[in-house]
């Protein structure tokens, strides 16, 4: 079996962890839907990755006590090999649904702010053929680059913040949607759907991580990052658009200091900065897509990862190009339906995994010591 | 608690983080099928010395064609006036005169044989010869081997072992000073093309007695050899090993340069990267030697290979050590801003030119657009065909002697850039960024990462040509891919950035001198262990 | 096993080399005409007059000699239209993406038109929505053929003295079209954009430096006017084109026209004041003071069917010029009174003066939104019909900054 997982330590795990769940929750949660009642993507979109780091963080317990060595032997362990099937099928779908969504977004907003002479297609093979690349080398390849980008994507995201500094005001985050609080909740948990996947996949790739307890350990500084950097972000988004044009807006990230009265030459770099999220974007994809060929193999094939890459890579150009002929509205639907109700499908069987796990591992160690 | 939080967030390089060298078998291959099997070289032939001396003068006779060789000398002496003994030696590959003082002389002293016993070489080199370096043999290809590279075999009747002896004399140049890799201050000598030497000047500057110079063949039929140069006990075995493995799988006509060498036995072929790094000065090779660190010296060559090479160590100049240590880390940011320039602005100002407009300023939209006004060529091929002349002007100058190399360099830069641009050939703007990123590319102090970054620069040029910033973008993350799964003799390419290595040099910032205290952590030599 | 290897980098480079059939159409940036203002005039044959300013290149690589402003003007029902019909006339694609202002005439500003003309996508031609916004008294296309100047070629400057002005003098408040689209789109305040104007007392080719080219013809043959000076003050030498005093709005329609001296209260009012000079004249003598922000203003709401806002401001003074001798002596007991009293009151009369124009240039609205807690409250409240019947008070405290740091003879 050949899975080129590699081994990478705890900063190329963290890295990774990080940059997939920012690009998640900044550019697949961020639609205009979630300005509905408000302003309320500060707690949102930071909950999402809260929550799922809830979750990873039960399950890194549960493979710790149960002293299994990754997420899919922990599911085999609760629920059996045909459960355990199932449910890594299920996160093998939405590792995939997840590079989707991503590389979607990413490929519709390069075309339409920059390429806009042509289709999306032409950029789409740019892109995919770069995510299909790096997951073809596999995680290590992956790690060492997330490494090498991730502290220039903090950089520009955080240069990108701090130059329209002079623009932000406080009224555009008011009226506080305090009265929609439980929409903010539903709209955390929903949100897991594009941030659980990340860190599971990092319990799925434990061994490449050297072990569940360093898998753990990057996975939750990744998600703190996360946490701290997407609540920064969509509160400078708020203290710059009101959540009336949020609710028309298309990427506000990208439009963050079109409020500035006075520019200079940098203000102007904004196209370099997409560029730079498109970086992240592309790491991010081919993690997910890597993730998901690996899972794939790993419970199936018990072969090379390498051909199931190629195979999700042209599955996902497919699938992209599909939807933006904007002939298949099936696509889009699905999208819709994922965003919805996905999240169930993520957190109720892992966390019953996890639970499951940690009963029977303590009956056994009942069974056990009565045996003693 | 502090303390264990504080833990917790540490980057600590756990045992088996990541593999110092690759399996023996090598990744596997795509859709999973088994690599082949490495090549071993065949075994040389088990062909012993005769006790014969008739015989052991036909088999030389006819091994190197004496008939019609006439660079073959054989001589035929009576060994303390009653052993018949032959000698025989490349004529100009030995020195003659140590040839008749030391050898013919002494061998040819009346009674010097009187009290011979067996083995009778053995009794020789004690007795009778007074060279320093002799040594007896029975191998007849070692014997073979030996008068090929300028030493003198002696055979005496009856002994089934020559006697070996070094005499070579053949011309060479001297110690000069380097030609690629010259500092401002610092040792002013480089290697030379004599192996000898070139170990004698490592081992100036080492005075350790872990120092170890294996002697072996190339590989190539040519039969050139190789030292093999490294700390026992200090460098990690497992990267001799690798090394060794390597070099031995070298089986092919001709090895004359360090190039051939290092092409043969690197694993990526197709990277634009070194996988090795050349050095022509002995202070450099031998500060990597102390690292922990392989050398290889090529008799014929006057380059030292080390191995491995990072991307770090490519990008360090021996001088930097030498500079106080805020000087060495500006020139080092320095470098790496100029490397950057050199690959990426083309690119940029391409896409910018193309696809970006809105990212230039009004007035150096107005300035570009005044200076390509009457230019025949779009900007895209305008571009490429300069950065092709830039390379062109380049190669004409590193190929003519001297001073006029240097002259083709005004030439080519000054007046041609001047004529293209009064001629429209070429716009002001466009010549700028080619001559900036020509002045990037020569910060780069290796030089065959020099070329690597042409190469880079390049693609990236036609990149941004047909795709601006996104395809620019893409091609430098496939290249930083590349890179990232690049590994040289088992050690990853970025390291020690990535994975993470506690001692932190050779990067970007320069270190105390104080940390060479330690050898490279990348490495896992054994002196870590300890 | 490498024929596999191979086969799949061959794949590989086939995917990367697909793009290269040119299919992202990078177009050459000598192949466009930049595009730095836009002009909205009302048409004749159709709805809109719309003129391009573009930076015109020197003539040759080496000298910057003929560099300077060209206006191509074309009628049309929208930008697209317009330029449609300026294309035909140019060999280049007029590009957007330099551009810094769009000027809008007084007559268009006051009808629809303005909302009409900016309701379509700007970003099909990658216009910033940073470019700011100007109302030109008269026509725009005289406005813009003031800008050209064979003495000051880069158009691009006159960006820069706007906001100087803006910073240093506080006539003039600067507006962008995100700004503009936020008070439509929020509905919680109204923009104040800058007036632009024509002194025509001014020649149009004073030097006789100017070219002959379309812009310069047409300059040449424009007459002068004694009457029409800069504010009313007669000025020489400089750009016929100045911009001077702000423009009220009420959502997307000019409401009416503040001078210089209101606009600097109206910005003090909207929290963006910067510097701004104040002259008290008495029988003892003439001091100016030049008046700086000291934060933001603290302002507490208290909401209703007519809502109340009580608004302090604090400000830091400097003598520039003082003809009595003797102002700091005068500051505690006098003039520091004086001053605050002034501001106090012109406050209110600027205040008075927006809310008759139905105008929340001062963005009371922005404070107001503070207290809701959903947006449906905030949208049942209806601010704007409330704002009519609002109630403000402004106090105002003025520190008289350190005579040595604020000596004028240096």
């Amino acid at each position: 079996m050949n899975l080129f997982e590699g081994r990478i330590g705890k900063q190329e795990g963290a890295n990774i962890a990080g940059i997939a769940l920012i690009s998640g929750a900044l550019f697949v949660l961020d639609i205009a839907e979630e300005y509905r009642y408000g302003n309320g993507t500060y707690v949102a979109f930071p909950g999402a990755i809260f929550l799922s780091l809830m979750l990873f963080l039960l399950l890194a317990g549960a493979l710790r006590v149960s002293g299994q060595k990754d997420l899919t032997a922990l599911l085999d362990f609760a629920f059996g090999k045909f459960a355990g099937n199932v449910f890594a099928a299920l996160l093998c779908a939405f590792l995939f649904i997840d590079a989707y969504c991503l590389l979607s977004r990413f490929s519709a907003m390069v075309h339409a702010l920059v390429y806009t002479k042509v289709t999306p297609f032409p950029v789409l093979l740019w892109i995919v053929p770069t995510v299909v690349y790096i997951a073809f080398r596999g995680l290590e390849c992956i790690g060492r680059l997330a490494k090498c980008f991730g502290v220039l994507l903090g950089v520009v995201l955080l240069v990108e913040l701090l130059l329209p500094i002079q623009a932000y005001e406080s009224y555009r985050l008011f009226p506080l949607p305090v009265d929609h609080w439980q929409s903010i909740a539903a709209d955390a948990f929903s949100g897991m759907f594009a941030t659980a996947p990340a860190l599971l996949a990092l319990l799925c790739m434990a061994q490449g991580l050297q072990g569940v307890r360093s898998a753990k350990q990057a996975g939750l500084i990744g998600a703190l990052v996360g946490i701290v950097l997407a609540a920064l972000v969509q509160l400078a988004i708020g203290m710059t658009y009101t959540y009336a044009e949020l609710q028309n807006m298309f990427v506000p990230l990208y439009r963050l200091n079109l409020k500035l009265m006075q520019e200079s030459y940098f203000f102007r770099e904004d196209k370099l900065a997409l560029f730079t999220w498109l970086i992240g974007a592309i790491i991010a994809g081919a993690y997910y897509l890597y993730g998901s060929a690996f899972l794939f193999c790993r419970r199936w094939s018990r072969y090379d990862v390498r051909p199931a890459v190629i195979a999700g890579g042209v599955a996902l150009l497919c699938c992209i190009a599909a939807e933006h002929t904007g002939q298949y509205r099936v696509l889009t639907d699905a999208f819709a339906l994922v965003q919805r109700y996905g999240t169930w499908f993520l957190a109720v069987p892992f966390t019953a995994a996890a639970v499951v796990s940690l009963v029977k591992t303590r009956i056994r160690k009942g069974k056990a010591d009565e045996k003693a | 608690m502090l303390e264990r939080i504080l833990r917790f967030f540490r980057f600590d390089r756990q045992d088996g983080e990541f593999e110092l060298l690759e399996t023996e078998r090598g990744v596997p291959g795509f859709l999973a099928v088994e690599r082949e099997e490495a090549v071993l070289p065949e075994r040389e032939s088990a062909e012993k010395v005769s006790g014969s001396l008739a015989e052991n003068e036909v088999r030389l006779k006819s091994v190197f064609r004496a008939d019609i060789n006439p660079d073959l000398i054989l001589r035929r002496f009576m060994m303390g006036g009653k052993t018949p003994a032959f000698l025989a030696y490349l004529n100009g590959m030995a020195d003659a005169e140590q040839v008749s003082d030391f050898i013919l002389r002494d061998g040819m002293r009346p009674g010097c044989m009187e009290q011979a016993e067996e083995p009778l070489a053995q009794y020789a080199i004690e007795n009778v010869f007074t060279m320093g370096e002799a040594e007896t043999d029975e191998a007849w290809d070692e014997v073979k081997r030996a008068v090929m590279e300028g030493r003198t075999a002696v055979f005496i009747e009856g002994s089934e072992q020559a006697i070996l002896m070094d005499t070579r004399g053949f011309e060479h140049r001297n110690v000069t000073e380097p030609q690629a890799e010259k500092v401002v201050r610092g040792p002013q000598e480089a290697f030379v093309e004599n192996l000898r030497t070139n170990i004698t000047l490592l081992r100036r500057i080492l005075h350790t007695e872990d120092l170890v110079c294996e002697i072996r063949g190339a590989g190539g039929e040519n039969g050139i050899r190789l030292a093999l140069a490294y700390r026992e006990g200090v460098t990690n075995i497992t990267l001799v090993e690798e090394v060794k493995r390597r070099l031995a799988r070298i089986h092919t006509r001709t090895v004359i340069g360090m190039g051939m060498l290092e092409q043969l036995s690197e694993k990526h072929s197709l990277s634009p990267f070194p996988q090795v790094l050349q050095t022509e000065r002995p202070d450099r090779a031998a500060a990597l030697l102390m690292q922990g660190h392989v050398i290889v010296l090529l008799d014929g060559s006057p380059f030292a290979s080390v191995m491995p090479a990072t991307l770090f160590t490519l990008m360090t100049s021996p001088e930097d050590v030498y500079m106080r240590r805020p000087q060495g880390t500006t020139i080092r940011i320095v470098r790496y801003i100029g490397a950057l320039i050199s690959i990426l602005l083309p690119a940029y100002f391409l896409a910018l030119a193309l696809y970006h407009q809105g990212l230039l300023s009004t007035e150096v939209l107005t300035t570009v657009v005044a200076s390509r006004k009457m230019v025949f060529a779009p900007i895209g091929a305008e571009m490429v065909f300069l950065l092709l002349v830039f390379q062109l002007i380049r190669e004409a100058g590193m190929r003519v002697p001297g001073n006029i190399g240097q002259a083709i360099g005004i030439i080519g830069g000054l007046i041609l850039g001047q004529a293209a641009v009064a001629a429209n050939l070429a716009s002001s703007v466009v010549l700028i960024v080619v001559a900036l990123t020509g002045l990037g590319n020569f910060c780069i102090p290796d030089y065959s990462t020099q070329l690597a970054a042409a190469v880079f620069r390049i693609a990236l040029t036609i990149a941004s040509w047909v795709g601006g910033l996104l395809g620019m973008c893409c091609l430098t993350v496939v290249l930083v891919a590349w890179m990232a799964s690049l590994k040289s003799y088992g050690v990853p390419f970025l390291a020690p950035f990535s994975p993470t290595a506690h001692s932190k040099e050779p990067m970007i910032l320069r270190g105390r001198i104080r940390m060479h205290r330690q050898t490279e952590d990348m490495l896992n030599t054994r002196e870590e262990e300890l | 096993m490498k024929k596999h290897n191979t086969a799949a980098c061959v794949l590989l480079v086939l995917a990367f080399l697909l793009p290269c059939a040119g299919c992202l159409q990078g177009v050459s940036l000598d192949e466009y005409g930049y595009v730095l203002t836009i002009g909205v005039d009302q048409g004749e044959q159709k709805e809109f007059n719309i003129s391009f300013l573009l930076q015109k290149e020197g003539d040759s690589q080496e000298a910057q000699t003929g560099a300077g402003a060209e206006i191509i003007t074309a009628e049309g029902d929208n930008l697209f239209d317009a330029m449609m019909v300026a294309h035909a006339g140019v060999p280049y694609e007029l590009n957007f993406t330099r551009m810094n202002f769009i000027a809008f005439s007084d007559q268009i500003a006051s009808s629809a038109l303005m909302d009409e003309f900016l309701s379509i996508s700007f970003s099909a031609l990658k216009i910033r929505q940073s470019a700011k916004l100007v109302i030109v008294r008269g026509v725009c296309r005289d406005y813009l053929d003031g800008f050209s100047s064979m003495n000051i070629p880069n158009v691009a400057k006159r960006q820069y003295s706007y906001f100087q002005m803006y910073e240093r003098e506080g006539i003039i408040p600067i507006t962008n079209y995100a700004t503009y689209q936020e008070a439509i789109a929020s509905g919680c305040f109204d923009v104040a954009l800058p007036v632009g104007r024509l002194d025509r007392s001014i020649s149009a080719e004073p030097d006789g430096e100017k070219d002959s080219g379309k812009s310069g013809q047409k300059q040449g043959e424009a007459e002068t006017n004694d009457k029409e000076t800069t504010d009313g003050v007669k000025r020489e030498g400089g750009l016929r084109s100045y911009i001077h005093g702000s423009a009220l709005f009420n959502g997307s329609r000019l409401a009416g026209l503040l001078d210089d001296e209101d606009t600097e209260m109206l910005l003090l009012g909207m929290g963006q004041f910067e510097n701004g000079y104040l002259r008290i004249n008495d029988e003892k003598g003439t001091v100016v003071f030049l008046l700086k922000r000291n934060g933001a203003p603290h302002v507490r709401m208290e909401l209703g069917d007519a809502p109340h806002a009580a608004m302090e401001f604090q400000l830091h003074a400097e003598i520039e010029l003082d003809t009595s001798g003797n102002a700091e002596k005068r500051w505690e007991g006098e003039l520091k009174g004086q001053l605050e009293q002034y501001i106090e009151q012109e406050l209110d009369r600027v205040f008075a003066l927006c809310q008759m124009l139905d105008s929340d240039a001062m963005r009371f609205g922005c404070y107001a939104r503070k207290q809701f807690s959903s947006a449906d409250a905030w949208r049942d409240y209806a601010w704007k019909e409330k704002y009519r019947h609002m109630t403000a008070k402004f106090s105002v405290t003025v520190g008289l900054n350190d005579r040595a740091v604020s000596s004028h003879l240096e």
